[in-house]
């Protein structure tokens, strides 16, 4: 009896054993990758990691999968290392990053660094809350080959009055995601060019309430704001040049909100596309339920692993054009440090944004996040011939339109975007069965109590 | 009456405590009590030394509780009411406006559906907590095997963390593949459970209430066991049918309870966000915004003030609540 026990335990302290290794492998792994490329520090951040003060805190946007994240933060832990000074790395879900850095700006207890999207750098830059990093960008630039032009536009956009406030290390775009096989039973051969070709190809291959055709979310979500890309393919505008005055009430608008309440009262979206949450969309096409869905690529990754028929069955191609133009927003993501740093801190940021665009590393961190491409030298990273989501990432690099456009990129246009104003209007034409005049008033004058508040 | 009886108990001379039962907020403001008995003499003009260290004492008690309370409630109101007469952003202290932003509510579609939700989405949950908190309060009042478990099994949908429930429950009115669209595959055709307007409104209204009718059935039980059963052989010895027991008996020993618990509920009801965030993010379109959501969105596009007036203009009806609850207690 009582060798039995002392077997059982020794039997469940190599299962613990065996569970340890194989859990270690995977960090092993990251910190080899992490640790690539550390040299030793210059005079000036040796000086900063020495009269740095406490913990270099570090907020990474959350990607799908988990390993990428790893992979960071592992990155991060290693460069701290190798400067003595303690790093802790905080997760933010992308989808709050606007909330927990408005949280933390009023309790004054920003990061000492942290990655944000473009719309809030663009907001937190407005605010003085974030420290310009001309030299970094400018290092960073020059040791990869340069930036892409259409990121360095975005970074130079004249909102920011001549100051660079960010680092960018990759972007978000939206890639149409369909059903090939579906579509090339009813003889289509080919994702559709625009957003009427779409809408036909959706009609011929809907069988509802088996399958809609056009998967897009209208409710209170991000993934509801591609309604504005698609309203300003329309040839409408969310504001004038100056990013002043709101022009949602234009007859450019009304054709567009009439030509999606025909698709939704003919049928062609998911019923539920009006109350999706974020991953809405995603189920909607991994369950079979929709034959077309916008997603930056986050989808692909999981059908990799979870459904790789339908990864297989699937085409992957940019967003459709709309009658005046093909609007398709790539949405970088950038490297900030707050105002609020300490000047050890900030120095000791920049640093760690050139140790973190290191080639060898995002090559690693680029193989699983779907991120595209910022700088030349990523261009030649395998990932983006390997992966057909990562190949119309690259496409939409070299194709797709800055953030914003045509509108001009500022504040009150990031928080335009924030309250899903779009998506709302889009809601109650198609919900409420109020007029279209009646839906672009109600936007408009939301718009403009917003970009008023921007100009005081 | 109370007050009365125990200022007649206290021993003649005793120093009563500043403030307490038995001693008007007056008296105690005299420094006195029965110790005013000594006072009132030659000496009345003179503070007594041994009641002014009792009062300063009973002040430094209470100080905490005051900082607790001016701390956590007091500074977070006053600073919201005043954020709602501003301009204010995140990270930028804005300018006073008036009444601005509460006249721009007066033509906003998601206000006024808020408000109509107050009433509905609060009235109909209530009424249906009510009537299903009590019949399963009845039914878990009687002897029954495991009776203990099944008012464990009871408690489960309150005590799950509301993500969790709320998250749970979306799923399953999902459509056209939700657990209950499957079960009702062979009689109907999909329902539009959170994407038709009449149906969102009754799918946010049963999760609310299958969440928190527990709540409702525990306390209305703990009131049923206070009930003396000598109540109810009285009633059988006369004759009394079950309904006449519940309606004449029952009803009115647990009404003060249930006033209680009606406005604790609508409470939490009007300033509940996850149930209807997670559930239909207010939608479709506005159908069952409420001001908690509302507050929220504005706060997405990081306009403290606006949010503010959302989250203000709902006081009142609060205040109501409190009010209503006040005097309940008082009458317990």
């Amino acid at each position: 009896m009582r060798h039995s026990k002392i077997f059982k335990g020794l039997g469940v302290l190599a299962a613990l054993a065996l569970l340890a290794t194989g859990c270690s492998s995977s960090p092993d792994k990251n910190d080899e990758v992490a640790a690539e490329g550390l040299g030793t520090a210059t005079t000036e951040v040796a000086q900063a990691a020495k009269d740095f003060q406490g913990t270099f805190t570090y907020w990474i946007g959350l990607t799908f999968p988990e390993s990428s994240n790893d992979l960071e933060a592992a990155r991060i832990k290693a460069w701290g290392d190798n400067l003595g000074i303690k790093t802790e790395v905080i997760k933010v879900n992308q989808n709050e990053v606007v909330q927990q850095a408005s949280g933390a700006i009023e309790a004054k207890s920003l990061p000492t660094a942290m990655t944000v999207p473009y719309d809030l750098m663009s907001t937190m830059a407005t605010g003085g809350q974030l420290s310009p990093v001309p030299d970094a960008y400018t290092a960073v630039g020059e040791a990869h080959g340069g930036w892409l032009d259409s990121i360095d536009a975005a970074t130079k956009a004249k909102s920011f009055a001549d100051k660079i406030y960010g680092v960018p290390f990759g972007f978000f775009g939206n890639v149409l995601f369909s059903r090939a096989d579906l579509l090339k039973e009813k003889g289509f051969d080919s994702p559709p060019k625009t957003w009427d070709e779409l809408l036909a190809q959706s009609k011929a291959a809907q069988d509802p309430p088996t399958t809609y055709g056009m998967g897009f979310a209208l409710s209170n979500v991000l993934d509801g704001n591609l309604t504005t890309s698609m309203m300003q393919s329309f040839g409408a505008r969310v504001a004038d040049d100056a990013g002043k005055k709101c022009t949602i009430n234009s007859p450019e608008t009304s054709t567009f909100l009439t030509w999606i309440k025909g698709a939704f009262d003919g049928g062609q979206f998911p019923p539920s596309a009006v109350t999706w949450d974020g991953a809405g969309d995603n189920n909607s096409y991994t369950s079979g339920q929709s034959i077309f869905i916008v997603n930056t690529g986050s989808v692909y990754q999981s059908m990799k692993t979870d459904d790789p028929d339908l990864a297989a069955a699937s085409a992957y191609s940019a967003l459709p054009a709309g009658p005046a133009a093909q609007v398709a927003p790539v949405d970088p993501r950038y490297r900030v440090v707050p105002a609020s740093t300490s000047d050890a801190g900030k120095i000791l940021a920049q640093d760690l944004f050139e140790s973190l665009a290191d080639d060898t590393y995002m090559a690693s961190f680029m193989e699983n996040a779907t991120y595209g491409p910022v700088l030349k030298s990523q261009l030649e990273y395998p990932v983006f011939t390997d992966s057909p989501v990562h190949a119309g990432l690259l496409e939409q690099a070299e194709k797709g339109t800055a953030p914003a456009f045509p509108d001009t990129a500022n504040a009150a246009y990031s928080d335009y975007q924030n309250a899903f104003s779009t998506p709302r209007m889009v809601q109650r034409v198609v919900v409420d069965k109020i007029s279209i005049d009646k839906a672009m008033a109600e936007a408009q004058a939301s718009c403009q109590t917003i970009y008023d508040q921007h100009a005081g | 009456m109370q007050a009365n009886t125990n200022k007649a108990a206290a021993p003649a001379g005793a120093p009563a405590p500043a403030g307490s039962a038995g001693t008007s907020r007056r008296d105690a403001a005299r420094g006195s009590g029965d110790a005013a008995g000594r006072s009132r003499g030659p000496g009345s003009g003179r503070r007594n030394p041994a009641v002014s260290r009792e009062a300063r004492l009973g002040l430094l008690l209470v100080l905490p509780a005051v900082a607790v309370i001016v701390i956590l409630i007091g500074y977070p109101t006053i600073s919201s009411i005043w954020y709602s007469f501003t301009d204010r952003m995140v990270g930028s202290p804005g300018h006073f406006i008036g009444l601005a932003n509460y006249t721009r509510l007066a033509t906003d579609s998601g206000f006024l559906s808020a408000a109509a939700n107050l009433v509905l989405i609060v009235g109909i949950s209530l009424l249906l907590k009510l009537v299903l908190g009590t019949l399963v309060a009845v039914i878990l009042n009687r002897p029954m095997p495991g009776r203990n478990l099944w008012r464990l099994l009871v408690m489960l949908p309150w005590a799950m963390p509301g993500f969790v429930a709320f998250m749970g429950l979306r799923l399953m009115f999902e459509s056209p593949y939700g657990a209950i669209n499957v079960a009702l595959e062979s009689f109907t055709s999909p329902v539009p459970f959170l994407s038709d307007p009449t149906w969102a409104r009754i799918s946010v209204v049963l999760a609310t209430v299958w969440r928190g009718f527990p709540f409702w059935a525990i306390s209305i039980l703990a009131a049923l066991q206070t009930i003396p059963k000598e109540l109810y052989e009285a009633a059988r010895m006369d004759g009394a049918s079950t309904w006449q027991q519940f309606v004449n008996i029952t009803v009115p020993q647990i009404r003060s309870t249930v006033a209680v618990i009606a406005v604790i509920s609508a409470i939490w009801t009007a300033n509940g966000f996850e149930n209807i965030w997670l559930m239909t993010q207010g939608g479709p379109s506005t159908t069952t915004m409420t001001f908690p959501v509302l507050s929220f969105l504005s706060l997405q596009s990081r306009q403290l003030g606006q949010a503010a007036a959302y989250a203000v203009v709902i006081l009142p009806v609060m205040a109501l609540f409190i009010m209503l609850l006040s005097r309940r207690k008082k009458e317990i």
